[in-house]
């Protein structure tokens, strides 16, 4: 298991994802909407690190938590609510890729998107930093350098193949090992190796072009 | 162990003890490889860093969504309530047996067709279906005629 935790830290006294669960199935709203809270950080992880910020992203992040409440009952906790989450989250965010893939090839040229496009797999950034949420707790200047960093990392996972970023996600932010990121994507475990190997060295070189210009601007401003 | 398995695994800081001090030997005989970890390190912590979030009042948006659901839907996902199992859960668990009987079907009329009756007379089967009882002698013998 890598370092991040598999499952969102509950205290002593918040109900268990089973009895969350349980409630919800026996028609609880509110046990649902706390399943909602616990999970939506993790959720957003794997959908806008995917499909960048925006409206896709909402959409996606939505429809993963909707198509938990109406397959209740077809959840049997053979892998963690997390995990099933993040499963569905990934399994969304990869159709949607599919189809704006579908939809660049049919619309628009490969010369009209220097720098990524259709023809190598990669997908523009997002739209920007408007969904990017911040911790109220922080003052005014960390929210922007944490906003800035949010970007950084937009920016370098969009740049990235979808299969590699799928396999960046899910290893390093979703905390997945090795193995469940293979079995969630229906690849070898050395495969998942190779492609993280692959992928971190361009994100290494992306994140430095990026955190370079970011400095630019700064000491030009 | 190859050298991206054990810094994938050094930053999952999963390595045993001979293992980080082989990683560390390693890093000492080779600035390259050094550079590179001390790059992977920094993607590491940037994406720890930058995971994203949703706009405020996410949960108050699915739960609308929820509310729109059409009844079967909300029911579907309540199946504790009267009445809540969807067709989709009926077919769910009448496909399996629907699949065994005939699959038992299929292998006795095998069984039958064999060693039910090898004669003249017509299998039910072909009886049901009316082909004329023929055996392998007999279409010869119209052959050579």
């Amino acid at each position: 298991m890598s370092s991040m935790p598999e499952r969102v830290p509950v205290s002593d006294s918040a109900p268990s994802d089973e009895m969350l669960l349980a409630d919800a199935r026996a028609g609880n709203e509110r046990a649902f909407a706390a399943i909602v809270d616990r999970y939506e950080a993790r959720v957003a992880a794997t959908v806008v690190s995917m499909l960048g910020p925006g409206d896709e992203a909402e959409d996606v992040g939505q429809e993963t938590f909707i198509r938990l409440y109406r397959y209740l009952d077809r959840y049997r906790g053979d892998a963690s609510l997390g995990t099933y989450l993040t499963r569905i989250a990934m399994n969304l965010s990869l159709t949607a890729l599919r189809k704006r893939k579908r939809w660049f090839s049919r619309f628009v040229s490969v010369e009209s998107t220097p720098g990524g496009g259709p023809a190598d797999g990669r997908e523009p950034a997002g739209p920007g930093l408007e969904m990017i949420a911040v911790d109220s707790e922080e003052g005014p200047l960390s929210r922007l350098e944490q906003a800035e960093r949010r970007h950084r990392v937009q920016q370098a996972l969009a740049d990235l193949n979808p299969d590699h970023r799928a396999v960046v996600v899910l290893r390093w932010m979703d905390g997945f090992s090795t193995k469940e990121t293979a079995a969630a994507l229906g690849i070898p475990e050395g495969t998942v190796m190779s492609r993280l190997s692959r992928a971190m060295d361009r994100l290494a070189v992306t994140l430095k072009e990026e955190y370079g210009s970011s400095k630019g601007d700064h000491d030009a401003g | 162990m190859r050298d991206e398995e054990r810094l994938i695994r050094s930053l999952d800081g999963e390595l045993s003890e001979s293992e980080a001090s082989a990683l560390r030997e390693r890093l000492l005989a080779d600035r390259e490889f050094a550079a590179r970890r001390e790059a992977w390190e920094a993607v590491h912590e940037e994406l720890a860093a930058g995971r994203p979030g949703f706009e405020p009042g996410f949960r108050d948006r699915v739960m609308a969504r929820v509310g729109d659901l059409p009844a079967e839907d909300r029911h579907a996902a309540h199946p504790d309530r009267p009445g809540a199992e969807s067709l989709y859960l009926h077919l769910q668990r009448a496909f399996p047996r629907l699949a065994a009987a005939c699959l038992i079907g299929v292998v006795a009329l095998g069984i039958y067709s064999l060693v039910g009756d090898a004669g003249l007379a017509n299998s039910a089967v072909e009886a049901l279906l009316g082909i004329p009882g023929e055996t392998l002698e007999m279409a010869f013998a119209l052959g050579s005629v």
